[in-house]
């Protein structure tokens, strides 16, 4: 199989050529979510003044500055700012990246990490626990955010199961599927919310989505599945842009397709699924995000998939930091702003395509 | 010359039993309906979209798809008067017993009409349920207290309102006596304190909270407590854990801990062992459903409010209960 894949190997030189490519943007991109997330560190509704935050920042890393500060402060920008800065941004890059990857697999411009039903599994989820009149933690595991990851999962897997035919998963069928599943996803969840209507307000909350609850424990539960995730996709990138040829051709390439779909798809709902449960449902990052990516930096996927991470990044943690600062002390739902941002995005991504279709 | 006496027998039952089945239809009308002195029938109410609702006697068969008005009604007397109420309802245990329970989020009209009311109340109009019931010629009154009224005189106000609808007038009256005279007691006990105790009163574990411009917010004016939140930004606004912070409640009530967020749990949110009432062990968890409902029971929740933020000046009594407190407070 590696065999024709062997004899397209390309001269040292050629290679080096490839490469040179992605870690400058990579290199850059990072700097720009770090000089993001500092900026959006200096805002919220308490009137910190900048070098203040810089300076709690190095006495808590345990410097020896003396803390001439009120000790609300502190907390503010150690134990709130910091935690949902860096929360929003692991929740950007990943449901960017995991976009990126579903939209190379279905090789579809609409495809988003949302389409095999995580988003409705973990809604129904969350929704059953937030109605319940108890809540309880397993450690620093909220019921909620448990909840939202195991109904994530059993929505994809019983799409992956409805769709699979022997050893095939057709991709039509496993977007008829996952719609399916959705739908009746969302309809429970619709029912229990107006059958539960003292709790209708904090189940719309969590489905909205938002940074509002972040706490350095959801930022250590997201690590681990955001990092593996992304380490598991990035070598995959070559044999996306090969996918990108229909399915038939990627095989006669020596492509194994079934089993590279499915890992690519397992790899990427698992990290949305732990992504929504600690954030809720956020739209069109996943759809959006890959989309700016290609236009900046072109459609190859060794590219794609690092750089709409760190744009994902920083384009969240500049809607969460509207959301809490933009009407101080209101919280908008950051689903709002990155709706705003995405809608006008779409609109020109329309008008480019009538146009490339019209001068075709 | 039988057939002709069988053919009288047949008569006289016939014009027996219509003149008995007309005794007891008339009979029915003058049963419960008793007009006070002070009532004065017809009335006109004026419902919360604007259109007028003239009533001719006082209703004896309500269906009350409003808890707020349920307890009301009760309080007044008038739970006799009530065929139905609201799912929702728990409070008082007389109305929680009343078989017949209707969804007042997504009603049946057929199961509305099939009760035969002569008077629908409803405290929003849910799905055009209001314009439906006027085209079937069913008197509805959309009286939205929930979120129209904005004070404790408000709600006195609502209460006296409704006992006029219902022919129980006198009642009402005597009964906002009562509840204005501890009002003014509350009042007065903290006529010399100049800056009450910053709050914080939590609806639920995402930071909606109540702010100076609904009755639960007039609770806290009326003790002179500073919401930590200020009035003209909406009546539920949804903060950020920041600013909550930064604002430092000396007190917080929690209307959410029988869903898991007990005085204990906020104290341990990361963050806030800076704030003033977590510090001092000055969380409480109330009753949301006196917080949440205009009725007379709300004045209890002045009390018990006044209590919890002025500990010097309320004094418990030995045998206290808090009568508003959830399992889970202090």
């Amino acid at each position: 199989m590696l065999g024709v894949l062997r004899r397209q190997r390309l001269s040292a030189v050629e290679a080096a050529a490839l490469r040179r490519p992605v870690l400058g943007p990579f290199a850059l991109g990072l700097a720009v979510v770090t000089l993001t997330a500092g900026f959006a560190l200096l805002w919220g509704a308490a009137d910190i003044p900048p070098a203040t935050v810089g300076l709690i920042l190095l006495h808590r890393l345990g410097l020896p500055i003396e803390a001439d500060w009120p000790r609300s402060w502190s907390a503010i920008v150690w134990e709130v700012r910091l935690p949902r800065v860096l929360l929003a941004g692991l929740v950007g890059a990943t449901l960017a990246y995991a976009g990126a990857t579903y939209q190379g697999v279905f090789r579809n411009p609409l495809a988003e990490p949302y389409l095999l039903g995580v988003a409705a599994g973990a809604g129904l989820g969350a929704t059953i626990v937030i109605i319940s009149p108890v809540t309880f933690t397993y450690g620093p595991l909220s019921a909620v955010a448990a909840a939202a990851f195991v109904g994530a999962i059993t929505a994809t897997t019983v799409t992956y199961l409805l769709a699979r035919v022997g050893p095939l998963v057709p991709t039509t069928t496993l977007i008829l599927a996952g719609v399916a599943v959705g739908s009746l996803a969302t309809a429970a969840i619709s029912y229990l919310m107006l059958t539960n209507e003292d709790r209708t307000l904090p189940v719309l909350s969590w489905l909205l989505g938002g940074f509002n609850t972040a706490s350095w424990e959801r930022v250590w539960l997201l690590l681990p599945y955001a990092a593996i995730g992304g380490l598991i996709l990035l070598p995959f990138g070559r044999t996306l842009n090969v996918l990108q040829l229909n399915e038939e051709q990627a095989r006669q390439l020596g492509v194994n397709v079934e089993a590279v779909k499915l890992t690519l798809l397992a790899a990427a709902s698992l990290a949305t699924a732990a992504a929504v449960a600690v954030s809720g449902i956020i739209g069109f990052v996943g759809l959006v995000v890959p989309h700016v990516a290609r236009l900046l930096w072109g459609p190859d996927f060794r590219r794609l998939l690092p750089l709409s991470a760190v744009l994902g990044a920083s384009f969240l943690i500049l809607a969460d930091l509207l959301a809490r600062a933009a009407a101080p002390p209101h919280e908008i739902p950051v689903g709002i702003i990155t709706a705003f941002a995405g809608a006008p995005f779409f609109l020109y991504l329309l008008r480019r395509q009538r146009r490339a279709t019209l001068y075709a | 010359m039988l057939r002709l006496i069988w053919q009288f027998v047949v008569l006289v039952t016939l014009a027996g039993s219509l003149a008995f089945v007309s005794a007891a239809c008339n009979g029915g009308d003058e049963g419960g309906a008793q007009i006070e002195p002070g009532d004065r029938f017809p009335v006109t109410l004026t419902r919360s979209d604007g259109q007028e609702l003239t009533l001719e006697s006082p209703p004896q068969r309500m269906v009350v798809l409003s808890p707020g008005h349920v307890e009301i009604l009760f309080a007044i007397g008038a739970g006799d008067q009530v065929v139905a109420v609201d799912q929702n309802v728990g409070f008082p245990p007389e109305a929680a017993a009343v078989e017949t329970r209707l969804s007042g989020l997504e009603p049946s009209v057929e199961a509305i009409v099939g009760l035969d009311p002569d008077l629908v109340i409803v405290s929003y109009d849910p799905g055009d349920l209001v314009e439906t019931l006027d085209g079937l010629d069913i008197p509805v009154f959309l009286d939205n207290i929930d979120v129209g009224i904005t004070s404790i005189d408000g709600v006195l106000d609502a209460i006296e309102q409704v006992g006029v609808a219902t022919g129980r007038t006198a009642e009402a009256q005597r009964l906002v006596g009562g509840l204005r005279e501890r009002v003014d007691a509350v009042v007065a006990a903290v006529e010399d304190v100049e800056e009450g105790p910053r709050v914080y009163h939590e609806l639920d574990e995402t930071f909606f909270t109540v702010s100076p411009d609904t009755f639960v917010g007039d609770l806290y004016n009326t003790l002179k407590a500073q919401n930590i939140v200020g009035a003209g930004e909406g009546p539920f606004p949804q903060l950020t854990q920041e600013a909550i912070i930064d604002r430092n409640p000396e007190v917080i009530l929690l209307a959410d801990a029988e869903f898991g967020q007990t005085p204990e749990v906020v104290a341990a949110r990361p963050g806030w062992d800076t704030i003033d009432a977590v510090a001092n062990d000055r969380i409480y968890a109330v009753d949301p459903d006196i917080f949440s409902r205009p009725g007379p029971r709300i004045v209890d929740g002045l009390e018990e409010l006044a209590r919890l933020l002025y500990p010097g000046l309320f004094p418990e009594e030995e045998s206290y209960q808090c009568l508003v407190c959830s399992a889970g407070s202090a």
